[in-house]
């Protein structure tokens, strides 16, 4: 019970700290809580925080450690939680007024894995209304800022994790992501991301925005801590029959030896739709150093990678529509006051649901309705096919595919809210790792001029995570460019 | 249109005219089977009969965020038995669909069922009617969940209420499709006992239609003898016995040649049997219009069901055992 814990300091060490009793759980929570008491109001970064409850879940890891428990590397890391993710006894709204107030009767399996491994949750982050957005300000509470520029978008939809952990105010954090939803926010605030292949994490108790896209993903300042939370959540779940037991922990000591001989793809045709100058140059800096280490870059095509978006509207809103559904008024959540049920179901969702949602539950249902169907639905799995295909093709010659996260830096808050489609743009190089399954992970590679955060993406073959931290690792080692605290977290008083 | 209303009489002295004899009946019925599985298709919830309402329910059967179903193996098996003993083709590879309708007993507000591709299709099963055998095709056996059971008590000081019992969520069903070749009220009942009499001896369904694990749907319509061409249809529900769904047979099909005889037309609907008056009477819109589903097949979320060729065979029944041949 020494010195004083460093929020800087990696989960990693924060974790090996309090297995060896050099400081306690709670020294260590009352760290983040105090940050995030200072930073949490002006960033917005939550939509339900217990300091309390943060500090008493700390209290019982050092209980368990004092009574002789064996605990994971996670033990007494302060850990945040995407809203979709239920949490028992904790309100879990996804960010929905119609879930205003909703207390799950279950953990998710993340949160039980989470729980038994000592690890000690900090806040419910905010996001975009059921995962359904890029900027969080879909958030039917309040938009979310970006802690390296609060005039700017944190990303999403989980731009509340993202940024909590960009601003020190957790460890870690977990989010979700369905078309970019972990790597973008990533990306914008200045941390790594991955979204593990599609599978790898059961999604028992996440709340279902595109089940066949929707996979659970860390947020870290670290590739190793990337792998250390990876690693406690991954693998096969009885309660989720789309879980794998080929998803396996990843040997962090693995992600040290470098990129020697490994063969990494640029899909330069899918690069022309457009890309800021500045992430291009990152790109380019990225792509030399690896190249000095040792690894092999070499061309790769996509060539369907660019009806990604337009495939992806159609998939994603047609499982929401469906999944959606159940938010009727008639159990739990918000319920519209009227006389009959047909009203009470109209006015209940108009009410409840925000405008990004209802238009997506309106696009997807008519994907899905009788006699357009097959015109869109299906013709849109077969292009889905036809781009892990293309991923599966390019995979067989290059070991990970290096990409641009985002095609810009952080946007302006209320700067695309106007114009969906714009804003469905900004996905155009996270989207096709979703469709073909992949894992994908983004790394902050660099700042541009007005010191914003940019980051880069690899994709790789199922169930190959450890090869993308392996190179994400070399980079953060070699590239002498540390992650950088944002002025918020150094208690700067730039708002 | 006094001559389009349904008559009153008794189906006696409609028999009477000489218009029936002119006049075929063709019937395709629906019977919805629960498996007799000790836990519910989707999760490890009891399937008992009888419990106190909402007592046997969990996250996943209350459909709440966050919930996946987890396949019920034993319903599987019960169902591939019913495909084998009814001489159907079981598909290696059959997928699970959703079909979305909002609905108070509906937690999730889609049902899980099977669409284009049903666990198993085609089968016969033999009826004997008038001292001849008759083969009655099938269309097919899907696998999917029940629904949850809304009650309308009396209301409180003119309230309406209605209440849901959930404990009947997620209660594992095959729905047994047959061809439209049933051609009478009699042929469907003993269409109906045969097909129990299967479902009893494989022991995957206890057959009791009070309890309703046994509920049968009648599609009838008529056409004049010797016409290859269909009849519009009209659905009958809400028959809960054998002999009621002969019964209402009867009674729809002399319903619809009277007001064909008359020069009217039959409308496609859905009508409610109501076996105290004799009669089926049209469902009210609002069950209608509810109940007027999108059967969407979206992969997601939806579980693919796998089988093995050698395993249906080593698990499945002898064909030859089947209580049809025994007898």
């Amino acid at each position: 019970m020494t010195k004083k814990p460093d929020p800087l300091e990696t989960a990693e060490s924060i974790g090996r700290a309090v297995r060896n009793r050099e400081r306690s759980a709670v020294e260590v929570a009352r760290v983040f809580v105090e940050r995030a008491e200072r930073s949490a109001p002006r960033l917005s970064t939550y939509l339900h925080r217990d300091g309390a409850r943060t500090l008493e879940m700390a209290a019982e890891v050092d209980r368990r450690l004092e009574s002789g428990e064996k605990l994971s590397p996670l033990a007494g890391v302060p850990i945040a939680l995407k809203d979709n993710l239920c949490t028992h006894g904790i309100p879990t709204t996804c960010g929905s007024r119609i879930l205003e107030g909703y207390l799950p009767p279950y953990d998710a399996h993340v949160v039980e894995r989470l729980r038994a491994a000592g690890a000690v949750f900090t806040a419910k982050t905010n996001c975009d209304e059921f995962a359904m957005g890029s900027s969080t300000e879909n958030s039917a509470y309040f938009p979310t800022r970006n802690p390296w520029d609060l005039d700017r978008v944190p990303g999403g939809s989980s731009g509340g994790s993202a940024a909590t952990v960009a601003a020190l105010e957790a460890s870690l954090a977990l989010g979700s992501d369905t078309g970019g939803s972990v790597r973008q926010p990533a990306a914008f605030c200045g941390v790594f991301g991955l979204k593990p292949t599609y599978g790898a994490v059961s999604r028992y108790g996440l709340v279902a925005f595109a089940s066949s896209l929707d996979q659970i993903g860390p947020f870290a300042r670290t590739a190793r801590d990337v792998a250390l939370l990876f690693n406690e959540i991954c693998g096969r779940d009885e309660r989720d029959m789309t879980s794998r037991s080929d998803a396996t922990p990843i040997d962090l000591e693995s992600l040290e030896r470098g990129v020697r001989g490994m063969k990494i793809g640029i899909p330069r045709d899918l690069l022309s739709v457009g890309v800021d100058p500045e992430i291009t140059a990152s790109l380019d800096r990225v792509t030399k150093k690896l190249s000095g280490e040792g690894a092999e870059i070499l061309d790769v095509t996509l060539p369907h990678a660019r009806y990604s978006i337009a495939t992806y509207y159609l998939i994603a809103p047609a499982e929401a529509s469906s999944n959606l559904a159940r938010y009727d008024g008639v159990r739990y959540g918000f319920r519209a006051k009227s006389d009959d049920l047909q009203t009470m179901y109209a006015s209940t969702r108009g009410k409840g649901f925000g405008r990004e949602v209802r238009r997506r539950i309106l696009l997807g249902t008519y994907a899905l309705s009788a006699g357009y169907y097959d015109a869109y639905y299906l013709r849109a799995m077969k292009v889905r096919t036809l781009v892990r295909r293309d991923f599966d093709q390019a995979l067989l010659r290059a070991d990970a595919i290096l990409l641009p996260t985002t095609p810009t830096p952080p946007f302006k808050l209320g700067e695309k809210v106007d114009d969906p489609l714009a804003m469905y743009l900004n996905d155009i190089f996270s989207i096709p790792a979703s469709l073909a399954g992949a894992p994908a992970l983004s790394f902050p590679s660099g700042r541009t001029r007005s010191n914003l955060p940019i980051g880069l993406q690899l994709v790789g073959r199922p169930f190959d995570e450890g090869t993308l931290l392996r190179i994400a690792r070399t980079w953060e080692k070699k590239s002498g460019d540390p992650l950088g605290v944002p002025p918020i977290a150094n208690g700067g008083a730039r708002t | 249109m006094s001559a389009t209303r349904p008559a009153p009489e008794s189906p006696s002295k409609a028999e009477a005219g000489a218009a029936p004899g002119r006049y075929e009946t063709v019937v395709g019925l629906e019977v919805h089977a629960q498996l007799k599985t000790a836990s519910k298709i989707f999760c490890c919830c009891s399937t008992k009969f009888g419990a106190r309402p909402n007592t046997q329910v969990c996250p996943i059967c209350l459909g709440l965020p966050g919930v996946l179903p987890i396949l019920n193996e034993r319903a599987v098996r019960f169902a591939v038995m019913t495909g084998i003993a009814v001489g159907g083709t079981i598909a290696v590879r059959s997928v699970f669909a959703r079909k979305n309708y909002f609905y108070p007993d509906l937690p999730k507000g889609y049902q899980i069922s099977q669409y284009d591709r049903p666990l198993c299709s085609g089968g016969t099963v033999e009826i004997h009617v008038g001292g001849a055998w008759k083969r009655i095709g099938l269309v097919r056996i899907h696998l999917e969940e029940d629904a949850g059971k809304s009650l309308h008590p009396e209301g409180r000081q003119g309230v309406n209420t209605t209440l849901v019992d959930l404990n009947r969520s997620g209660v594992p069903l095959i729905e047994i499709v047959s061809e439209p070749e049933i051609r009478s009220g009699a042929e469907a009942y003993d269409y109906l006992i045969r097909l129990k009499q299967i479902l009893v001896y494989l022991d995957v369904c206890d057959g009791n239609m009070e309890e309703g694990s046994l509920r049968c749907d009648a599609n009838v319509s008529v056409r004049p003898r010797g016409q290859s061409v269909f009849g519009t249809k009209t659905e009958i529900k809400n028959m809960n016995s054998f002999r009621n769904v002969e019964r209402a047979i009867a009674f729809e099909t002399e319903r619809q040649i009277r007001l064909l005889e008359s020069g009217g037309r039959v409308v496609q609907e859905t009508l409610l049997w109501n076996a105290d008056k004799g009669k089926a009477e049209p469902a009210l819109d609002r069950i209608r219009a509810l109940r007027a589903a999108r059967a969407s097949a979206s992969g997601a979320g939806a579980a693919h069901a796998r089988l093995r060729h050698s395993g249906i065979r080593r698990r499945g029944p002898d064909r030859d055992a089947r209580p049809g041949f025994l007898l």
